[in-house]
């Protein structure tokens, strides 16, 4: 319960300094595309007759699953491509498919898998899934050593040794990355969200956006960004509970 | 000869990484009921020793045997108590002792009451929910041990087990090791770096050269167990202190 407590104290630290910046650009910049940040905040009830509840549920299923794929894929690639035998060939295929953008493949992800949420989940794992195996791979490799050295004088097996080292390890990995995608995954949720659905943050902004309702537009980002801050905060309570051992 | 239950031996096993040698011709044999101290100047090449024993490293030279055959860890059960504690970070105090159990696929309720009782006597049944970085030297050395003696031993690799420990605790860590020690007696290899402990717990002491490491002297020792005020207690300290004064050069 601490922990919430810190999150909350540091969220609103956070939307004062915030808050403070996007007042000065209102000022400076003095155009409609730029509201009162007051204003935005007062329209917040609003967005309930424009049914945000759906849109923030169908954003936030999007960005939960393609993170657990992610975090899945990661994991399991990740501690693949640190084997000396699967990374002769994983390695080369992942420098090569690395800086392939990703984002230009939505059409044909899109022709394939259709318009639903697949095709969104796909794209989001597609892209958030690369940093999280490349952490992985790193931190297994940087196993030290002696961590198996008790268990091989055991005589443990290469199972249980992977399930009592390896494994724990890497899952310590793929949080830090996890935390670092973050802020991709919610770009590439709302990029998604701009094509073939009528439900979720970025279609609700992009449609306000072409209602030139910039107050209301502005206070779906400011959900969009809700929606990022619960899962910084869902990540972090994981972290506290796996990783209690860190401390 | 050497089919004698669970005799350890080792001939002339030779040890380099790439460009340094660290051990040099180590020869010697030792079976049930020994406790084998080792004393040698800090890089000689001990940990090796053991590690090589504990299957830590494979790129030596020589044999080494167990009951006459090649060391199998999987179906022997080996005991290392690492200079370094050999803990898992995410696991509990109470989780890395039952490891042991776990790789060797014993049921854990079966050893409840040793498990308790060895942390009872070690002082850390108050830590078994920790978590090793909550713990101090020497708590994690006293998990360490505690991991050790749970099961039964073909072999004992102690790696300075008492290194970290406090005068008071020491000793009664001593006490505890020999308490259990005694009831199977399993061939044991116990690296110190102090004379006392070599002299108050080995059956042989063995005294390594400077890097790289090689027997000098094996001394088959007339004051194990003898009290630390007794005459011979103290001759066979001063012996061994001599010697080493000799080999080491004054250190
Ligand atoms: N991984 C390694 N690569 C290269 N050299 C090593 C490695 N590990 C140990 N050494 C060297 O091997 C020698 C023997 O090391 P070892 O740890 O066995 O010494 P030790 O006798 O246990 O010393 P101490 O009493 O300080 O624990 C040392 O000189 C050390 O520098
Ligand atoms: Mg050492």
């Amino acid at each position: 319960m601490a922990i919430l407590v810190e999150k909350l104290r540091s969220f609103g630290i956070g939307l004062v300094i915030v808050g403070a910046i996007w007042y000065l650009a209102y000022i400076v910049i003095d155009r409609a595309v730029m509201p009162n940040p007051m204003l935005v905040i007062q329209s917040l009830p609003t967005l309930l007759n424009h049914n945000i509840g759906t849109h923030f549920m169908h954003s936030m299923y999007r960005a939960f699953m393609g993170l657990f794929f992610s975090m899945t894929i990661g994991l399991v690639v990740g501690i693949l491509a640190a084997n000396v035998h699967a990374a002769k060939v994983l390695t080369p295929f992942l420098y090569f498919t690395y800086p392939i953008p990703r984002v230009a493949l939505l059409p044909v992800i899109m022709l394939v898998f259709g318009l639903g949420d697949t095709s969104k989940i796909i794209m989001i794992t597609l892209i958030v899934a690369y940093p999280i195996i490349i952490v992985v791979r790193d931190s297994v490799k940087d196993i030290p050593k002696e961590t198996y050295n008790t268990l091989i004088c055991l005589g443990a097996t290469r199972v249980q040794m992977f399930f009592t080292v390896t494994l724990p390890w890497a899952a310590s990995g793929v949080l830090s990355a996890m935390r670092i995608s973050l802020g991709t995954a919610i770009a590439i949720l709302f990029f998604t969200e701009t094509y073939g659905t009528s439900f979720g943050m970025g279609f609700f902004i992009l449609d306000m956006w072409q209602r030139i309702n910039y107050v209301l537009m502005f206070a779906g980002i400011v959900v969009l960004s809700f929606t990022g801050f619960i899962i910084f905060v869902f990540i972090d309570v994981l972290e506290d509970v796996l990783l209690r051992w860190r401390k | 000869m050497f089919l004698a239950n669970n005799m350890l031996s080792l001939e002339k096993v030779s040890m380099r990484y790439d460009t340094q040698e660290v051990l040099e011709n180590i020869s010697f044999s030792a079976g049930n009921g020994e406790i084998c101290s080792f004393i040698g100047p800090s890089g000689c090449g001990k940990s090796t020793m053991l590690n090589i024993l504990a299957g830590n490293i494979r790129q030596y030279t020589g044999v080494v045997s167990l009951k006459g055959g090649a060391i199998d860890h999987r179906a022997m059960s080996i005991g290392l108590i690492a200079q370094d504690y050999g803990l898992l970070p995410w696991k509990t105090v109470l989780g890395n002792i039952v490891l042991p159990l776990k790789i060797k696929r014993l049921k854990v309720a079966d050893y409840k009451q040793k498990i308790d009782f060895a942390m009872e006597k070690l002082g850390i049944s108050q830590l078994s929910k920790r978590y090793p970085n909550q713990l101090s030297g020497g708590q994690k050395q006293r998990v360490a041990i505690a991991k050790t003696f749970i099961m039964d031993l073909n072999l004992l690799l102690m790696d300075e087990p008492f290194s970290a420990l406090d005068a008071i605790t020491r000793e009664e860590t001593q006490e505890f090791f020999l308490d259990i020690w005694q009831q199977n007696k399993p061939c044991t290899l116990f690296v110190t770096h102090s004379i006392e402990e070599a002299v108050f717990l080995g059956t042989k002491i063995f005294i390594f050269s400077h890097s790289p490491g090689k027997i000098v002297a094996e001394i088959a020792n007339p004051a194990f167990l003898k009290s630390r005020a007794d005459a011979e207690f103290f001759k066979t300290c001063s012996a061994i202190r001599e010697i080493i004064q000799k080999e080491w050069g004054g250190t």
